[in-house]
């Protein structure tokens, strides 16, 4: 602070607030002989503006003086904690998830235990899928089980009732905003053909690949459609 | 004080700040209408007099305040306002009153027979409905049976059939909009002219074969 032969500042003049940046005070051996030179940096004025980050702690360019406390550090995992916390829930809602699956209903495209699954969620309530994709929905049925089985049909198209060559062959038209689910092993899954078309909006994403051994890369899952006719076009 | 690079340094500190804040207080609230609660603007009138009641006329929608707390949806119970993606639209949401649960026995009522709406000519869904007219039907396991209040133009389940109650999305907790009826709950105490004979879904016996294969499936 200037010395103590000035009046004191005024705090409507120009007053220099910053403690960081202060010039040394003069020191009683250098007396002002020369006349006063206009100072080099330009000092900032006391505004109303930065008096009210001063009164609240928030001067931009004061020094951090923040110890390491026990109060401190957990401020700091909090902080941190919370901000992963909500990324994390906006990502997994919206973009993509890991789900381990377990059943044996998609054999051989999934196995029966230990496969982590990739889900993307842009694939939700149905947005972009086709037939042959592997999908993740809510059971219609067992509320609050998540399911994982491959779209046979999708909404206007007609599709098998039942097992192939069991029962009459009879063919439903699949309605407005359902899709026809099956799981890729028909004996033993429990899909579409025992409770009706899946309603698109229980869809929450579609599996792109699934990771079977931490050891190896994920694979992406195949779509699983052949041509109904193979054309071989070599004459024998 | 004010040389450039300080200016630029305030700037940037400025800007950081405001970043983290949108970013917290937007994933904060982004976080609680996904779980917790979500207020919406009921636009229609399947569900006057108690909500909307003046949208046929003024085009006024109420704003209801919806619970989305996961373990308390699992229990729906008759006359609660439901909130849950429609069956037949993926991306359309739909409010209406939740009349039957899964094992109750209902008959329909007459006057809900599902029509055209301008003309009354008869719908896929008209042939559908008349065939479980005179019948009692049994909401199955899983599953709900959703009525509008407004018998005369709603479209639920007499079109649609029941809906999973996995579709269920939210449970209507009060209005919030306008804000002389905010807090209250007009739409208790309704009566519904269907027929709901309570009942359960049958665990064991006879009928529970194929019910629980489909549950462990």
């Amino acid at each position: 602070m200037p010395t103590n032969s000035k009046p004191p500042p005024n705090p409507r003049r120009f007053v220099p607030t910053d403690k960081s940046q202060a010039k040394p005070a003069p020191t009683p051996a250098s007396p002002p002989t020369t006349p006063t030179t206009p100072p080099t940096t330009p000092t900032p004025r006391l505004t109303l503006y930065r008096k009210t980050l001063r009164y609240l702690h928030l001067n931009p360019t004061a020094p951090a003086a923040r110890h390491r406390t026990f109060s401190n550090l957990l401020g700091d995992f909090l902080y941190y904690f919370l901000a992963a916390g909500l990324a994390l829930h906006v990502f997994t809602k919206n973009g993509y998830t890991l789900g381990q699956a377990y059943g044996i209903s998609m054999l051989p495209t999934i196995a029966s235990f230990g496969d982590w699954l990739l889900i993307s969620k842009t694939y939700r309530h149905g947005r972009n899928c086709h037939v042959g994709d592997v999908v993740s929905f809510r059971h219609p049925v067992n509320t609050g089980s998540y399911n994982v089985k491959r779209i046979v049909g999708m909404s206007g198209d007609f599709v098998l009732a039942y097992t192939p060559e069991e029962g009459e062959g009879t063919m439903v038209q699949v309605p407005e905003g359902h899709c026809w689910v099956v799981g890729d092993d028909l004996k033993w899954s429990q899909d579409s053909r025992m409770y009706g078309p899946l309603p698109l909006a229980l869809v929450t994403g579609k599996v792109v690949a699934k990771w079977s051994s931490w050891w190896r890369w994920p694979e992406a899952l195949e779509q699983g459609l052949r041509d109904a006719v193979i054309e071989d076009g070599d004459v024998d | 004080m004010s040389t450039a690079p300080n200016v630029i340094r305030r700037a940037l500190n400025g800007a950081y700040t405001l970043t983290t804040l949108t970013l917290f207080v937007s994933g904060t609230a982004i976080f609680l209408i996904d779980n917790v609660a979500e207020t919406t603007r009921i636009i229609g009138e399947s569900m006057t007099p108690a909500i909307s009641p003046d949208y046929n006329t003024t085009g006024a929608s109420d704003g209801l305040l919806f619970n989305k707390w996961a373990p308390s949806l699992r229990n729906l119970n008759r006359g609660d306002i439901v909130l849950f993606h429609s069956p037949n639209d993926p991306e359309k949401v739909a409010v209406k009153r939740v009349i039957a649960t899964e094992g109750d026995s209902i008959i329909l009522d007459a006057r809900r027979r599902p029509t055209r709406q301008r003309d009354g000519a008869e719908l896929p869904e008209t042939r559908a409905w008349d065939s479980m007219m005179g019948r009692v039907v049994m909401v199955p396991e899983g599953h709900i049976w959703v009525e509008g209040d407004n018998w005369r133009n709603s479209g639920d389940s007499n079109r649609y059939g029941p809906i999973s109650k996995s579709l269920v999305q939210g449970k209507a907790v009060a209005v919030v909009w306008p804000p002389k009826r905010f807090g209250t709950r007009p739409w208790e105490g309704f009566r519904s002219r269907t027929k709901v004979t309570p009942g359960e879904i049958p665990r064991d016996g006879e009928g529970a074969g194929l019910i629980n294969a489909i549950r462990n499936g």
